[in-house]
């Protein structure tokens, strides 16, 4: 599950790093449900924005020796509580928003340490992951934005959300047990 | 033939162009969630446990019969009972369902859960067969209350060295698309020959339940 975390063989460490969010399903999942929150607004450039501030924080926190591992579960957590903003439609202000993806952003780069040893490597893999969250959070943000707004349409917004609480749950359970 | 596609109208055949835009661009964004919720499983090539994958949560709810009846039943009703409850029907039941699995998977115990979950087939196969038109609220506590005892059957089923994010990603997906199935067949009951045939497939429903509590009792 985190083959990510080091290079891919056969490939460059800033493409491993690009690829890292693609092959962590439980950040492509916060990730989706960020897409889904920001897409829905009429301007999702400025929480797009703290995200990626915060995301290459928590990227260049990883670097530190004093920051420890983030625990297994917390991506689901965050996914879930994300996911049931998505249901229940909750209003949010700008401020609670920014929060919101700051927040995100800070557990999705602390979740992805490298581990390739090489400081130089690190540094690539964090670049490249750091750029793969950026085109994965913008492009999904765009589709969403782009779909036409009609009440079917928010309605299965709200129907996928509740396919993610459901598979964060499960997936928060299945880890716990483990 | 040019009623029917919109071709003598330009206006009509652009707003046509541009609801199929929409709806393809649907289908992109639907196609790469599916992509990338299987990368990982995909990427079984690097040694990690591909067992446990995308593809394995999303067969499993297939697998077992009285799950599939049920599901669909959720479907057929809700498309019966109007386009609001096709709509939260389908919506309400993963999410309790995955609280119910969370309780399997914990070990929890809830009685009587093999006979809950033929119960479920025998009333909302029943619900399908006579289309019972009861309220919303009523119609989600029913189904919340069978979404438990079939989220504690597979929690129980559910493999340890599962892979957690994709297994629940695919169980989910199949879930989702037993529903949507249902659904669909459910929304042919606008024309009578439809409304037999959901009426039919709500009485086999019902069969299944109540032979599957035969054999559990």
């Amino acid at each position: 599950m985190f083959l990510g975390h080091g290079s891919i063989d056969g490939i460059g460490d800033v493409w491993s790093g690009v690829l890292h969010p693609v092959r962590c399903p439980s950040h492509l999942l916060v990730l989706a449900v960020l897409a889904l929150i920001a897409g829905q607004r009429s301007r999702f450039a400025k929480p797009i924005i703290c995200f990626l501030i915060f995301a290459s924080v928590g990227l260049l926190g990883t670097q530190t020796p004093w920051v420890p591992a983030v625990p297994s579960v917390v991506p689901g957590a965050l996914g879930l509580v994300l996911s049931l903003l998505v249901v229940i439609r909750s209003p949010l202000s700008r401020y609670s928003l920014g929060g919101i993806f700051a927040c995100a952003g800070l557990v999705l780069g602390w979740d992805s340490a490298p581990d390739s040893g090489v400081w130089s490597a690190n540094l690539k893999l964090l670049f490249g992951t750091w750029i793969g969250l950026v085109l994965i959070v913008l492009n999904l943000a765009n589709y969403v934005a782009m779909i036409p707004k009609k009440p079917v349409v928010r309605l299965g917004f709200r129907v996928l959300g509740s396919w993610i609480v459901a598979i964060e749950v499960l997936d928060i359970s299945l880890k716990l047990n483990k | 033939m040019q009623r029917l596609f919109g071709f003598g109208d330009p206006c009509r055949f652009a707003r046509r162009s541009a609801a199929f835009r929409g709806s393809s661009r649907l289908l992109v964004g639907l196609a790469s969630v599916l992509y990338f919720a299987g990368a990982t499983y995909v990427c079984a090539h690097t040694g990690s446990d591909g067992g446990g994958g995308f593809l394995r949560g999303f067969s499993h709810p297939w697998l077992g019969g009285d799950h599939v009846v049920a599901m669909l039943a959720v479907g057929l009703w809700g498309a019966i009972l109007g386009r609001s409850a096709a709509c939260v029907l389908p919506l309400l039941f993963p999410t309790v369902m995955a609280f119910g699995g969370a309780l399997g998977v914990r070990g929890v115990e809830i009685p009587s859960v093999e006979i809950g979950i033929a119960l479920s087939g025998i009333i909302l196969g029943g619900m399908v067969l006579f289309s019972c038109k009861v309220p919303l609220r009523l119609a989600g506590s029913m189904v919340s209350v069978f979404a438990v005892f079939h989220g504690h059957a597979h929690g129980r089923e559910l493999p340890a060295s599962a892979s957690p994010v994709t297994y629940s990603a695919g169980f989910v997906f199949a879930t989702g698309l037993l529903h949507l199935f249902g659904i669909v067949t459910g929304e042919l009951s606008r024309w009578p020959w439809g409304a037999a045939l959901v009426r039919g497939c709500g009485g086999l429903i019902a069969a299944t339940g109540l032979g599957y509590l035969f054999r559990v009792i």
